[in-house]
Formats: structure tokens, sequence, C-alpha cells
């Protein structure tokens, strides 16, 4: 049974004139140490099916179900607690704090529910050597550089040991460079975490590196070429 | 990592705007603690001037009468007082008034100058050197036997420095009252004992309460009370008084009555007469009213043949004495007739009570039912009948009489000064007691002259050692005034001030709560894109809420603690503004900084706590964001630009306008405050349909196109800017709109009296056409303008007088009748420009001021007798009251002559009238129909009930009720106090001023103290209007708060489109053109916010304009919204500065 079913998901959002759906009838799964990468132009919803599989948000029609839960019937702070420790983001902007340093960016999804354990230091230490930042742990984002904050960023989507990495245009703010070095990154850690990763990219290369790939199209996923 | 490391860090990293935040924390804590502080301040101060005005005095004893000195020293003497107080001085204390004789004899006592040279309600106070002991400000000298010490605002009243004469002028010591036929001058030694404390100037301690009561002994002679034995054998108890009092008369018969006691009531007749047309007189001749008892020595009665007298049965029958009825007889005789037993005798008298200070003689007739016998055995020839009356009963002769009530020489015969001459003042007539008391008692002064007891056996002190100790002082004349518990218990204030302020600075905290939403909110919506990230990464949204709102509460403290700090700095300043500019609210600059524990936590509190709400309020906004929203740094709901067109707000605009025109038109058919109050209503639904107009429009995208060619494409995308964000931009445009709304609306509660200005010009309009012999048609329309300015005056707040006067001591005659002012020394000219005028005068019951101008809280407030005459003319403005019928909506005066119900008890409410600030502010009664308990000085409850409030009325500060029951209720009240002037018609201002000095030079020895109505009124009127000043001056000062929170809009809407501005930049925009927009975004909130403002305020306002009810101060209105629209061009200019500083490159990136 796969750790990921979708089925029949249909979003519809509201505007001044008709409601415009994004996404009409999508299905889709995956299961533990598999990757897929969800293309499409600008619009066609890869976000919104990434925010909804992440349970940010909810599906107008059809169904999610994560690790044989269905994660829209639990309550908000069940939710949160069931994303903490399951789901990890890496977003096209990395969303650091600029209050923080790296490793303090690092550590914050581990005190959405109480204060950081020493053994959540040292993983958050070793996460931050492997995207090649050991050096670079009390500095704060504005002191680095692009494709190192996106590298924090997976470092910190990693630091709970999620079951699901969700990446949205994860590489869309880098060079050509620094962006495979992330994509290898992102692949690379999937396969020691043994993660279901779901990219949403419209970066041919990006996707290019994933075992399955999938393109978002009027709404409906079909097979990418 | 922790919780409280990111809730550090995050304080840390955005210290600038938690700084604004906590400044606008800050702001409203320290308004609402000072405003608190300034509660503390002003009961602190009445405090301090209750201390220092009372000294070491801690209760006063007070007497009717006067008293031995001793008295006090046998207070002071016991061991109880002493462990209360420290000691027990006797004193007299007395109500008179002073002239400086050199400026009254020059300038008049109204004269021009500052110090007016005369004070006709002084308190003296005679004392010895006991009294400057330890005082704080005693005279380096004390002061000798033709010498006085001033206070200081009295010496600058009557113009006079230390070692010039001043003139005192002092009632005579009495202790018969004066409207008593036989009131005459009496002396005696104190009339009150001053009751100092054990520590000075302190509080007294609550243990010292009652103790003066329970130890205060007088003897029978500080009543004024004596036994004597009479020649005749009896023992008679007699009064100083001449008459006993009713609670004398009381507690004697009930203390003497295993003893026989009974009464006797001595009365003079002017004229006893006989015969068929009353050719027989005998003029002045004392009748007695006696029990005819059968016991000697007040019995037997007999009769000239021996025959035992039973008590008069009929109730008009009379007894002669021998002496009476031959001499009756010997003049009945040269008209051929002849008095026998059975025949008519008329007595001719005064009236016990003399109704408007008038002697009135009344004839009543009397059946002859005996003779009795003038020889040594008789009971009859008792000249002990007759109190001691000085000038009368100790001349030699009725000649020489010194009588205290019109008196004719010219009627004695040699006849009656023989009789004089051998019986004295031996009745020569007799009735029984109860007709005696019916025709001659007075319910309020007394019914009985003597109280007789058989004496066989006993002897004076014997009675007197069994009547003494039943006396009760607190029920025969002597009151008990813990003056300092009481005065420092009414420093608690009538007016809450802690709360008015709150209330007067409420715009400010409004304003500053705003700001806290607005910077707070500001603050979060920076971090948008963090507050996705937590809830992205696992945080619930209670936790994110509850971080932020930790951050808030940190950032609350550190305001509330600079506020509480700030509040006094706000208290001084606010305390600055009541001792200069707003001194007229609290009629003197006395107010200094005081302060307790309790303001400064509960300011503090409330700081905190308000601003709180303003956080959670925010956090509650943002508790449904999509976090995809948030993530992409958006902090606000979805674009209203693209929701649906917003009916409601029409909707809203619509109804708002129809119902603001239709509360204009029924506030057509008001009057007063109730039109003023309709007009302010139909000013608020304007502004409230001004702004739904605002945010439809906004809501809607507020222009049209922007990039069309025509005029002004930078104002329409200002203004199309401005929309982006309807709610944002409504509440600002609304917190500027409603501020500036109040700030002029109020304008129209400011009343100018409707003074006697108009009428003046027109009297002297009408005098110049008259001298000048002018056409009778030109004369007539004057002459009419003139009455019909009378009508309107009769009808406001002055009730159409032109002076209201208070005397110093009472005045027991008609001031209208032209001899009175004559014999008080009132020129012919000057009486005759009395002509056509009219003085109504009122009893007084003294009490407390309970207008506006005595700050302290009113336990007492004085209380009027109005004359019946003035029932009957009414006038003066009534705001409300309980008229049933036709006649007493005309007249609301006629109110005071019904029935106001009855208590639960069944004992009738008085009905009273008392002017609206008076029963509402002071005495806290809010409708007609309301209720009050007072007490009279016996400490009995009179029941009242308002039937009546006057609006804005020169009667503020007492209680009005009927001269009837006001007798009724205090009896022993003598005379009159206060005044009201009707001038004739057509007096000039010259003539006027003549009338007001001709009143206060002739009647001087009264203390008779005029005021122009109209200047009496303005200063009643300008503690409301100060008041109003004061809100509206605060109200500008929260405005000008309120301009931060634009700027914070502004900056908002900087921040948020910092990207879209670099790209205007980047795609040619100079950046002057670019802060240009964004001055321009403001001036649209600033002018919406102005505009709506003022036109709703304008709708409250120009109505009063036009009917001309309102005084408008419009210069320093002008003022007030220039400087606030300059300062909000100023703030504005926050937000353009973050424009031109904005980096270009990192905007572009969303870095």
């Amino acid at each position: 049974m796969p750790d990921l079913v979708v089925r029949d998901l249909t979003k519809t959002f509201p505007s001044r004139s008709d409601p415009v759906e994004v996404l009409r009838g999508v299905s889709l799964s995956l299961s533990a140490g598999e990757n897929l990468a969800v293309l499409g132009p600008s619009g066609s919803g890869k976000s919104t099916l990434l925010y909804i599989i992440g349970t940010l948000d909810e599906p107008t029609a059809g169904t999610v179900e994560l690790f044989g839960e269905n994660p829209f019937a639990l309550s908000e702070p069940e939710l949160a607690r069931f994303r903490n420790e399951r789901i990890g983001f890496v977003f096209q902007d990395h969303h650091l704090l600029p209050q923080c340093t790296v490793l303090e960016n690092v550590l914050l999804p581990t005190i959405a529910r109480g204060a950081s354990s020493p053994a959540h230091d040292v993983r958050a230490r070793k996460l931050l050597d492997r995207v090649g930042l050991g050096h670079r742990l009390d500095h704060r984002p504005a002191e680095i550089s692009g494709g190192e904050r996106q590298r924090a960023a997976i470092a910190r989507a990693l630091v709970l040991s999620p079951r699901l990495l969700l990446t949205d245009e994860p590489t869309g703010n880098l060079d050509r460079a620094s962006a495979d070095a992330v994509g290898a990154l992102l692949l690379d850690l999937q396969r020691q975490e043994n993660l279901m990763l779901l990219v949403v990219t419209h970066s041919q290369p990006l996707a290019g590196r994933m075992s399955r790939r999938l393109e978002l199209s009027e709404g409906k996923l079909i097979p990418a070429l | 990592m922790s919780s409280l490391a990111l809730l550090l860090q995050g304080l840390r990293h955005y210290g600038r705007i938690h700084l604004a935040v906590a400044l606008g924390v800050a702001a409203g804590t320290a308004v609402l603690t000072g405003a608190l502080l300034v509660g503390d301040s002003v009961r602190g101060s009445l405090r301090d001037l209750t201390l220092e005005r009372l000294g070491a005095v801690d209760e006063v004893v007070l007497s009717g009468g006067f008293f031995r000195q001793e008295l006090a020293g046998e207070l002071a003497a016991s061991e109880e007082f002493r462990r209360h107080f420290g000691d027990a001085l006797p004193v007299i204390l007395l109500r008179a008034s002073l002239l400086n004789p050199q400026l009254t004899a020059t300038e008049g006592p109204a004269g021009a100058s500052k110090a007016r040279g005369f004070s006709g309600r002084v308190n003296v106070l005679g004392c010895d050197e006991r009294f400057w002991k330890g005082a704080a400000h005693a005279p380096k000298k004390i002061p000798g036997s033709d010498e006085v010490v001033l206070n200081e605002a009295l010496g600058k009243e009557l113009g006079v420095e230390v070692a010039q004469d001043v003139s005192l002028r002092l009632p005579a010591a009495q202790s018969v009252p004066s409207e008593t036929t036989f009131g005459e001058k009496t002396e005696n030694k104190a009339n009150a004992i001053l009751v100092t404390g054990k520590e000075g100037r302190t509080e007294p301690s609550p243990a010292a309460a009652g103790v003066v009561a329970r130890l205060l002994r007088p003897t029978l002679a500080d009543y004024g009370v004596e036994i004597v034995k009479t020649e005749r054998g009896y023992l008679q108890v007699i009064s100083q008084a001449l008459v006993f009092s009713p609670a004398l008369e009381e507690a004697v018969l009930a203390a003497l009555k295993e003893d026989g006691a009974q009464g006797a009531l001595a009365y003079l007749a002017n004229y006893i007469a006989a015969g068929k047309n009353g050719e027989a007189k005998i003029p002045y001749s004392i009748v007695a009213a006696v029990d005819f008892s059968s016991q000697p020595p007040l019995g037997p009665w007999r009769d000239i043949d021996g025959k035992e007298l039973s008590p008069l049965a009929g109730e008009r029958e009379i007894v002669l004495n021998q002496w009476a009825f031959d001499d009756l007889n010997r003049q009945l005789a040269a008209a051929e007739q002849k008095l026998a037993i059975g025949d008519e005798i008329s007595l001719t008298y005064f009236l016990p009570e003399h109704p408007g200070g008038r002697a009135v003689e009344t004839t009543t007739t009397f059946r002859l039912a005996a003779v009795v016998p003038l020889d040594e055995g008789s009971p009859a020839r008792d000249a002990d009948f007759t109190p001691t009356v000085k000038g009368v009963t100790d001349q030699r002769s009725i000649r020489n009489w010194k009588a205290p009530f019109p008196y004719h020489q010219e009627r004695v015969r040699d006849e009656d000064d023989d009789y004089w001459t051998q019986y004295r003042a031996t009745p020569k007539a007799f009735v029984s007691l109860r007709t005696g008391q019916e025709l001659f008692g007075s319910k309020r002064f007394g019914r009985l002259t003597s109280i007789r007891l058989p004496g066989e056996g006993r002897t004076a002190d014997e009675i007197a050692g069994k009547l003494g100790p039943r006396l009760e002082p607190e029920k025969l004349g002597f009151r008990i005034l813990a003056v300092k518990r009481d005065g420092l218990a009414a420093a608690a204030g009538t007016t809450p001030f802690g709360g008015l302020f709150v209330a007067f600075s409420s715009f400010i905290i409004i304003a500053a709560v705003t700001l806290v939403g607005l910077l707070f909110r500001l603050a979060v919506e920076s971090r948008a894109g963090e507050v996705g990230l937590l809830l992205a990464t696992g945080f619930s949204r209670r936790k994110v809420r509850r971080l932020l709102a930790a951050e808030g509460f940190v950032v609350a403290v550190i305001g509330g603690a600079i506020g509480v700090a700030a509040g006094a700095g706000y208290a001084w300043l606010m305390l600055y503004g009541l001792r200069t500019w707003w001194v007229d609210a609290v009629a003197t600059p006395f107010l200094h900084f005081h302060s307790t524990w309790l303001s400064f936590v509960v300011g503090g509190l409330c700081g905190i706590l308000i601003s709180q709400a303003a956080v959670w309020s925010t956090l509650w906004f943002m508790r449904k964001l999509p976090v995809r929203r948030l993530l992409a740094g958006q902090a606000t709901p979805d674009s209203p630009l693209t929701a649906g067109r917003p009916r409601i707000s029409r909707i809203v605009a619509a109804a708002s306008f129809v119902a603001a025109i239709g509360l204009a038109v029924v506030a057509l058919w008001q009057h007063g405050q109730a039109q003023a109050g309709a007009f302010f209503g139909s000013g608020v639904l304007v502004l409230v349909a001004g702004l739904a107009a605002v945010w439809g429009q906004l809501r809607v995208g507020a222009t049209g196109r922007v990039a069309t060619p025509g005029a002004l494409p930078l104002v329409r995308l200002a203004v199309r800017n401005a929309a982006r964000h309807s709610g944002r931009s409504t509440l600002t445009i609304g917190l500027i709109a409603s501020a500036v709304f109040l700030i002029v609306a109020l304008s129209a509660f400011r009343i100018e009296p409707v003074g006697d200005a108009r009428e003046i010009e027109l009297a002297e309009r009408l005098a110049q056409l008259r001298e000048r012999r002018a056409s009778d048609a030109e004369i007539g329309i004057v002459s009419a303008r003139l009455n019909e300015q009378r009508e309107l005056l009769k009808s406001g707040g002055t009730g159409g007088f032109s002076l209201v006067a208070e005397t110093g001591l009472p005045v027991f005659r008609d001031l209208n009748d032209r001899t009175v002012l004559a014999e008080a020394g009132l020129q012919t000219a000057d009486i005759e420009r009395l002509k056509g005028g009219t003085i109504y005068s009122f009893r007084t019951l003294p009490g407390e001021d309970a207008s506006c101008r005595n700050l302290y809280q009113t336990r007492r407030p004085r209380i009027l007798g109005v004359p019946k005459d003035l029932i009957d003319r009414g006038g003066f403005a009534f705001a409300s009251s309980a008229a049933a019928d036709e006649a007493q909506r005309k007249n609301p005066w006629l109110l005071l002559n019904a029935s106001a119900g009855e208590t639960k008890g069944g004992k009738p409410y008085v009905p009273v009238v008392m002017d609206m600030n008076t029963a509402m502010y002071s005495l806290h009664l809010y409708t007609v129909g309301s209720t009050l308990d007072i007490e009279d000085d016996e400490g009995n409850k009179v029941p009242l009930r308002l039937v009546g409030m006057l609006a804005n009325s020169t009667l503020q500060g007492d209680v009005l009720m009927s001269e009837e029951n006001f007798l009724r209720q205090f009896p022993q009240v003598i005379g009159y106090r206060f005044s009201l002037v009707e001038t004739p018609p057509e007096r000039t201002a010259a003539e006027l001023r003549t009338i007001q000095h001709s009143l206060e030079a002739g009647l001087v020895n009264f203390g008779f103290d005029a005021e122009r109505s109209a200047d009496r009124l303005r200063e009643f009127l300008s503690v409301q209007n100060t008041y109003l000043t004061t809100f509206q001056s605060l109200g500008a000062l929260g405005l000008l708060l309120g301009t931060f929170g634009l700027a914070t809009v502004q900056l908002r809407n900087v921040l948020e489109r910092r990207s879209e501005l670099a790209l205007l930049r980047a795609a040619g925009f100079r950046r002057r053109r670019l802060a240009g927009l964004v001055m321009l975004e403001g001036t649209c909130l600033l002018v919406g916010g102005v505009g709506v403002g003022v036109a709703a305020a304008l709708v409250a306002v120009v109505p009063h304009l036009v009917l001309g009810t309102a005084a408008i101060p419009w210069l320093d209105l002008a003022w007030q919204l220039t400087v606030i629209v300059v300062f909000g061009f100023v703030a504005s200019l926050w937000a353009v500065r973050a424009t031109l500083h904005a980096p270009l490159i990192a905007a572009l990136r969303g870095d």
C-alpha cells in the first residue's frame, strides 16, 4: 500500500467572474523511497497540488491519504503535529528567519512542540555538514549565498526526519551550478533517508533526475514526456 | 533552541517596530494613568484644602442661642474628651457684612475697581488667644478689642491693607426670633465651641465619632431656660427666647408632667374693645391663655362674686379682670351702653407670624364669660404671666416702650399708665390655653411663654436637677458638626474627575489603541512569511499566535511601564491646564499633584490589557489566512479589488443619510439640549453614511482608469493605491473623521447665556426715541420688540430677573414696601427707580452650594423657599417636569404647590425643583420623580421629590420648594436671605447699575450683595463650556496621535509594495515622483477624514448657528484643525522617507 494516495483531487478558486478550477480529478500515489517530479507551466496548479498534499491547503473535492490517514480529518493541532513529524517542505524562497542563525533556522521545526533536544542539535549539525554548511552554523541568512540558503532550507526540512519531502521549485532562484548541486543533494538525501520525494518544478534538468515524472496540464496529471 | 529563544530573537530583531508599538502602548497607558492621577489630585487637593481651612478644628458645636463659655471647659474637662481631642474653645460665630468705608464712600459697594470694598456674607469668629495657639497662620499680634484679622481673599475683596479701618456690620445678638412680636436684642457669651484635634491638622480618628455628643452636658441656662419661684409661690419655667420652641415645650412638659406642670401663653392685644361699635377700647394689654386650675397657688379662679370658674368651655370665651371691666364700662357709659356677662369683647392683635415681614393686625370677637377680681389673693393678679421683655416690661411707663413692632404711643391713656404703674404686666384678659394657642401661638416659634407648676415643698434647683438630664442637646438647638470628618468625606468630590478625564481623554486612548493595533499589525504583517513557515513546519496556529502574542505582551509591558511614568507627566499637564486654561471648570486654581499607587497600578494594567486586546484582535484577523498566502509574504485576505460589489455599504450609507435627514427634521421641533442632541445624532448618522460611502467606493477601486489621458493620473493612482486596502484606509479615514466630527460638533453644546444685553440696548434706544420725540409708530415698534425680549428672557436661564441678591443677615420685611426701603436708608430717587419692578424674597435654609462651582460632594444642599408670587409669576426654562395638566405645563412652578405623593411610611414628599446640573451632577438625581432625603435641624428626615428640572439657570446649586412647604419643614428659619430682582421695564444699563448700587448701599446692614443675573449665569455656563473645551482640546491631542496611525498605514502600504515601487523606479519614475505619489496617498486619507468629519459636524452645528443658540469658537477650531492637517502631512513624510530610502535592487529581488 503506497504511503501517499491522492484520488480525484479537485481544487476550485473563486474569482470575480466564474470560479477557476485549477485541479480536475488528479490522482497519484507514492511509496517510501520513491521520488516524483510534477512538471507544468506557471499557473498550471503544481504548487496548489503540492500544498494540498502537504496539508497546507484543502481540496475542493477528492481525497488525500497519507500514511493510511486522511489528514484533513484531523483537528488543527493534530494536523500541525502530523505535518511537523511527517512532512518536510522546501520552497523556492528559502524563508529563513533573518533573526536566527543558520543552525537555529534548521532547528526551528524542533521547537514547534517544545524546546529542541541535544539529539536534535546533533542531527541539525550533521545535516548541515551533509549539505556543506558545517562551517556556517552561526551565520545569519543575510551572510550566506542564495545556494547556501536553499541548502540550509533543505536541512531544516529534514531535521525531524520526515517521511515525505515536498519541494516547490527548489532551484527556481538558483544559478545552474547551484541548482544542480541542490538537485543532487535532494536525491542523495532522499535515498539516504528513504523518503518519499515530490518535486514540483518546471525545471527539466531537475525533473530529469527523478525516477517518475508527471505533467499537470489543464488541471489533470498526465505522464510527462 | 527554544520558543523563548525564538521570542527573544524576534524581540531583538524587530526592535524598531516593537519600540514603536511600545510607544503606542505608553501613550495609551500614560493617558489612562494620568487621568486617574488627575482624580487623585483633585481629591488630594480638596483634602488639603479642607485641612488647611479647618486647621486644628475637628468638630464644631453650634447653638441657636448663646450659652455660658464654661460649657466648653466642662466639655474639655472629661478624660474621654482628652483621649480623642485637644481642646474645646468657646467662640462667637456670626454671619456679618464688612465694608471698606473709604472705598464704599467713593465708589459705592459695587464700585468699578477690582476690590469691591464690600462683602455681604462673612463668617465672623469671635475668639480669644487660645484659638491662635498653634495655628499655622496666626497673626503676629493677637487682635485687640477694636481690631480684626481678615483672610487674604477678603482683604483683597475689601481693598484694605493692614492697619486700615474696616466697618463690621454684625447682627443684633438675638435670643428672640425677630419675626415674633416681642423680638429684641439680648446679650450672651458664646454660641459655638470649636473642638480641636489632638494632633492638630490631621485626620480625626474614627473612635472620636460621637464622643462630643455623648459628653456635651449643657445646663438649663445654656438652653436659655430658667426656673424661678414667683411671688405667688409657684415655680415657673421660662425661656430666654421668650417663647418656648416646640421641642423645648415638649421636652419640659414631658419631664415635669407628674409635677402638675401647665403651660401659659401671654400675648399683647393692641386693643381690648367693647360696645356695639367698639366704642370702649383699652390699648396695649396683656392677654393670658391659661388652664383655669382649681389648685393653689395656680388657682382656684373665682369671679367677682366668689363663684369658682371652671375651665372655659367655649372656643371664643374671654374673662376680663375687674379693672378692664370697669374701664370699659366707664367708657361705654358715655355712649349710654353697659357691659355685662355674655356681651361681645373684641381683641385686636398682631398675627403671631409675619409673612413677608409685614406685621398684620387682626381682630377676634369673644363672649365675656366672667370678670375676675384683682385683689391680692386672686390668681389673676399675677404679673409673672408675662415674661420679661427688654425695652417693654422693664419700662416705667407704657409710653416709654421700645417696641420691636409698630407701636403707637398716642393710643396710651393716663389710665393705662396708672394700671401699668400699679399692676405692671398683669394680664387684663384671659382665654383658655387652647384658644390662646390657636390665636396667638406659632407652630414655628412656639405656643407657650411659661410653664408653671405648684412650688410647695420644692425648690427651683430641685426641679432644675430633674429637668436638666431629661433635655437632649441635639433636639434643643445644639448641633454637633463633625466638620473635618465630613469635609474630608466630601473631598471625595462631586465629580469623579478620574473618570471624567478618562472620558475626556477617550479619544487619545482610542487613538493610542488603534495605533498599537496598526503598528502591531504592521509588525506581524511584515513577518507573514515567517508565520507561514512556522505553520508549514508544524507549528500549530495557536502556538504561532501565542508566540506573537507573547512578543506583544513583552512589548506592552515595557510600553506600559514607560506609560505609567509618563502618566505622571500627563497628569501634571492636565493639572496645569486646570490651573490655567481650564480654570473655569474648577473655579479656583487650587489643584496640586497627588498620587496613589492604585492609580499607577490600575492605569498600567488597563493600558497593557487594552493594548493586548489590540494585539489579539490583530492575530484574530490573521487566524484563517492560508499558509500559502502567508508564505508569499501576504498577511491580508483576498484582494478586495476582486471581491463582489459592496452592496451592504451602499445600503448602510443610504439608510444612514435618510435617517440623518429624518432626525434633523425632528430636531427642528425640539428645544435646548434635546435639540442639540438630535442635531448631534443627525451629524453622527451623516458621519456613518459618509464612511460607509467611502468604504464602498474604496472597495470597488475608488477611481476610473489610471492610465487614461487627462488630468491628475498621479492622484488617481494614489487614490487607487489607498483603495487597495479598503478596510485599513476606511479605518484611518474613520479615525480622523470621528475626531474631527467630535471636536467641531461638540461646539454646538457650548451655550452662550441669553443675557439682558439686547434688552438694555432696546431700552436705551427707546429712551433715545422718547428724548427726540420720535413718532408713536417708531416708539411702538421698539417697545414691542422690548416686550418680546423681556418675554424671551423670562423663559430663559435668568428667568427675566436682572439681579440675584443674597444677604448675610436675614431680612424680615417686605422689600417691595417703599416705606421699608425708605427706613432702610434708600434715597427717594432710588426708590422711584425701582417703581414697576419687583423683589422676590426667598426663605433660605443654609446649606452647601450644590452648583458645578463646588467640587466638594454635596451632603446638605441649600434650600430656598419660593414665594407664592414667584410661583404664580412663573418663568425660567424647564428641561423637564412632572406637569400633569395644561396649567402645570404652562407654568411648572405650580407643581411646588401640588401633592408629590407619600413615602411607604405615609409621610408626604415635599415637591422640589432644581437646576438640571445640580440634580444630575451634584445630587445624582437623573429623572423627574427621583426622591431625596434631607435632614432638618432636629435630625428628622424630610423626603423630597423632584418635580421639575430647570435648564441652565441662575438658580443652580439650590433646592427649591414652595415657601409654604418650607415653613412647614423648617419653622425655625427666620427671614429672607435670597432675592431675585425684576427691575422695571425700559431701564438702561446705567439705571440698572444705579439700582444695584442703591440696593446694596441702602441694605448694607443686611449685607445685601447683588449680582447681575447674566454674569452669574455666564459663570455657571463657563464651567460647562470649559469642560467642552477640555474635551475638544484633548480630542485634538488624540487626533494628533491618530495622525501617527495615518503614517503607519502609509508605511505599511509602502513596505508591502516595496517591490512594486522599486519596479516603478526601474521603469523610470524618479524618487521624488514616487515620494509625491506616497504623499498623495496620505493626503487622500487625511483630506478624506477631515472632509467627512467636517461635513458631518456641520450638520450638527449649522442649525445652532442659524438659531443663534451656539457659541462656536471658530478661531480655536480652525487652529486645531490646521495643526492636525499640518501634523498629518509631517507624519506622512515618515512614509515618504521610507520610500526614498528603499534599496532598489533588494526590493526588486524581493529581499
